[in-house]
């Protein structure tokens, strides 16, 4: 073997490294996932809000069966949204960049659907039934969407996403300040059934412009 | 494939630029021009000479009124180019047991 055929070969592995690793930065599987969740966790939104504001009657349903709080919405959801990602990622399989931003918002995800924990301790004699607990973890949901969406725009190298993250961000902290009322359909529900699936729908249809642009 | 049967299409390095780019999906004529920093002429040329050969595949539509060309690999550009690679890999192989 000649040197001219080994600096050949060395030269052109060194173009074809060069260029993959500039050119991974393609977001065709990632946005179709996103898109497809974000209209997926719209039924879940509803759904989610029609059993809150049912409670009684679900109740019923809790007591008898109680694996049954684990298995709906949350179950179903997590069984389809897992059956959309196997179903796009053998047509189009996540390459480079993307699979890091999936790994992000999956964790993310995770974070928002590990179920809360709250103790109430109260000294003998306080009769219990009388305590009542508010608790709502949307200011926390709202600022991990927000990280994600920050590094996400750090990753790509797109500004937009950042500035919608800053938005929510500001959300997050008024609402964890603000004692909204949580009873019947409230402002808080609406936007918490809204914030999951604006977020993935708005990040699908946006890196898919950006890459339909050229950019 | 062996160093002596490498195809004359991956004797020239933007043609393997091109081809290593679209390994990674479709591409505008933009980004390809962006990637590879050719001029439109030669582009043209080169991406003409892969497209006889049926290595890539030309779609043309519109976008926002406006006409676009995104060019994609076919699946014998994916197999020949891969074919290359390994052959690529056999020659460091080679030196590295001659060293």
């Amino acid at each position: 073997m000649d040197d001219k055929t080994l600096n050949d070969a060395v030269e052109n592995i060194s173009i074809i490294k060069e260029v993959i690793e500039r050119t991974s930065k393609s977001f065709a599987a990632f946005s179709k996932i996103f898109i497809q969740w974000g209209i997926l966790f719209i039924f879940n939104s509803v759904i989610t809000i029609l059993l809150l504001n049912n409670t009684e009657k679900m109740s019923d349903i809790y007591t008898k069966y109680p694996w049954f709080g684990y298995i709906f919405p949350a179950g179903v959801f997590i069984i389809l949204a897992t059956l959309i990602y196997h179903n796009i990622v053998k047509k189009v399989p996540l390459v480079g960049l993307e699979k890091h931003l999936m790994i992000l918002w999956i964790l993310t995800l995770i974070m928002n659907v590990i179920p809360q924990k709250i103790y109430v301790n109260a000294a003998v004699g306080v009769d219990l039934q009388s305590v009542s607990v508010e608790y709502n973890n949307f200011p926390v949901v709202l600022f991990s969407l927000a990280i994600a969406l920050i590094v996400t725009s750090l990753l790509t190298g797109y500004k937009q996403p950042k500035y919608v993250g800053c938005v929510y961000i500001g959300v997050s902290f008024l609402l964890a300040f603000l004692r909204l009322p949580t009873n019947g359909i409230s402002a808080i529900q609406v936007l918490y059934g809204l914030a999951l699936p604006f977020t993935f729908l708005y990040l699908g249809f946006f890196l898919r412009n950006q890459q339909a642009r050229g950019n | 494939m062996d160093i002596n049967s490498i195809p004359d299409l991956f004797q020239s390095k933007l043609r393997i630029a091109i081809v290593s780019s679209l390994m990674t999906g479709e591409k505008s004529f933009k980004e390809l021009k962006g990637i590879t920093d050719a001029t439109d002429g030669n582009l043209s040329v080169h991406i003409s000479k892969l497209e006889e050969a049926e290595y890539l595949e030309v779609y043309k539509d519109f976008f926002k009124n406006k006409p676009r060309t995104r060019y994609t690999l076919t699946a014998k550009g994916k197999k020949e180019f891969i074919d290359y690679v390994h052959a690529l890999e056999n020659i460091l192989e080679q030196y590295k047991h001659n060293e």
